[in-house]
């Protein structure tokens, strides 16, 4: 085993995200996922739409920007919480995987986890989700969806120097509140961007984020 | 969100054991039931029946049934864990009731039955708690209990009073006409209790915080007020025994109806925050 991260992130910078879906297909091809079953899931939040001023002129307030999100691996894993057979472990360097071995398929931290990061294989009956490719990052690689980034949006960073002030974060509609879970992800905000609770834009996509 | 309808069933059949245990219990405190009578083996046997059913209905809902013998292995952290072995352990007890009946009637008392309620109400407890998730608004509501207790009491005593009815005026196996009578009063209390925590529970509603509300749904409430009235009207001809049993038939099938859309509904809203 080679260099392997003490707590790694992903962080996100929103501001330059195109929403290509690179990384999102790099995570298919390295895992050979099914159709359906996306361990990385780019979504595209926008709205906006033309205010009248007075005097009879309008002004434009659409906005849109990409989140391209998988498992977080939370600090505070609601997947490890509620599954009742233990399958949902949460290793010493922080990374959530699921145990196939014990995986009964109850689907419970499907309803749970607010990204969606577990997914349901109804071909296997059991939960799959991101297991932020730690055979790549044993040999010092990045992971896949990482190393796939065309505009280098996606990278990642040890937690506790993130978290020290090096990376801005800003938690950013749709997301949820970062509260629930303490996921351990940076996300650099988009100059649009959102508050968490904001109602001010919809998901335009999803037919590519909703569960099997 | 993946089908639900074996988890419709699974959540409304074992809460209608849990309350039809509680209305044997009841019966036994007010000394209309004993243990060793053949109209109480048979209740047992239809609560029995009833549970194991829904088991099996859980069992559906699962992509790898083998592997469920895993399921208390979170017993510390997760509440779906501990109700599986909640659920589980009081079906159990009534294999063991159901049993004894058989075999060691003169074992069984009322003690038994009693401690078979409390399990109930673990097991009740338990369930409510799997849907109380901090990530879905809108089960993680004061309407959630309230719903599931009123639902094992208007479905308990549902069961209760059918089959008590059913076994006394077909089989001619029930309790004296009095005793009948009383029994009749208990499971009619229980139900309305029951109604009543729904009622409650709809004007508490979460609305905005559903995935949708289908027009078809708004039925429920329309429904079991109509097997209320039809149960409310069989226990005026609780004494003349060619009515009863056609009443309650009817407004057990409008209670059982309501209680059914009641459930789909309360899947169909699911929405989590987030993604």
């Amino acid at each position: 085993m080679g260099f392997m991260w003490k707590r790694p992130a992903f962080i996100l910078d929103a501001q330059i995200c195109t929403g290509c879906k690179t990384c999102m297909v790099a995570c298919k091809d390295k895992n050979d996922l099914d159709s359906g079953i996306r361990w990385r899931r780019v979504v595209e939040y926008c709205g906006g739409e033309w205010v009248a001023l007075p005097g009879g002129t309008f002004h434009q307030d659409v906005f849109g920007y990409y989140i391209s999100m998988s498992c977080n691996h939370c600090e505070k894993p609601i997947c490890v919480e509620v599954c009742p057979t233990g399958a949902m472990n949460q290793d010493e360097n922080g990374i959530v995987t699921v145990d196939q071995t014990r995986c009964m398929g109850c689907r419970y931290c499907e309803w749970a986890c607010p990204y969606s990061a577990p997914q349901y294989d109804p071909t296997m009956g059991r939960m799959s989700k991101c297991n932020l490719c730690r055979d790549e990052l044993e040999k010092g690689e990045m992971p896949s969806c990482v190393a796939a980034c065309p505009t280098r949006a996606l990278t990642l960073g040890e937690f506790s120097e993130s978290r020290s002030g090096q990376v801005l974060h800003q938690p950013m509609a749709p997301l949820p509140d970062d509260a629930l879970t303490s996921p351990v992800v940076f996300v650099k905000p988009h100059k649009n961007s959102k508050p968490v609770d904001s109602r001010a834009g919809i998901i335009a996509n999803p037919e590519e984020n909703k569960d099997v | 969100m993946c089908s639900h309808w074996s988890l419709v069933l699974f959540t409304l059949l074992v809460q209608s054991v849990v309350g039809n245990v509680w209305c044997i219990q009841l019966a036994f405190f007010f000394n209309v039931c004993r243990t060793d009578s053949l109209y109480f083996r048979y209740q047992i046997i239809v609560a029995l029946g009833l549970v194991l059913l829904g088991l099996v209905a859980a069992m559906a809902h699962l992509g790898t049934a083998t592997a469920s013998i895993n399921a208390a292995k979170n017993i510390k952290r997760s509440w779906l864990s501990r109700e599986i072995i909640a659920v589980n352990f009081f079906a159990g007890v009534l294999v063991i009731i159901t049993a004894l009946t058989f075999i060691k009637p003169e074992f069984l008392n009322s003690w038994i039955m009693l401690g078979e309620s409390v399990i109930g109400i673990i097991a009740l407890f338990s369930m409510i708690r799997v849907y109380l998730l901090r990530t879905v608004p809108v089960w993680n509501h004061v309407q959630t209990p309230l719903t599931f207790l009123g639902s094992a009491l208007l479905l308990g005593a549902v069961s209760f009073s059918l089959s008590l009815t059913f076994f006394s005026l077909t089989m001619g196996i029930g309790p004296e006409t009095k005793k009948l009578a009383i029994s009749q009063e208990i499971a009619f209390a229980v139900m309305s209790i029951g109604f009543t925590l729904k009622v409650f529970a709809a004007g508490r509603y979460p609305f905005w915080k559903a995935a949708n509300i289908e027009p078809s749904m708004q039925m429920q409430p329309v429904m079991q007020a109509i097997g209320f009235f039809l149960w409310a009207i069989s226990m005026l001809q609780v004494y003349r025994s060619e009515y009863l049993f056609g009443l309650l038939s009817l407004a057990a099938i409008f209670l059982v109806t309501g209680e059914i859309i009641h459930r789909i509904r309360f899947y169909n809203n699911y929405k989590r925050v987030g993604l």
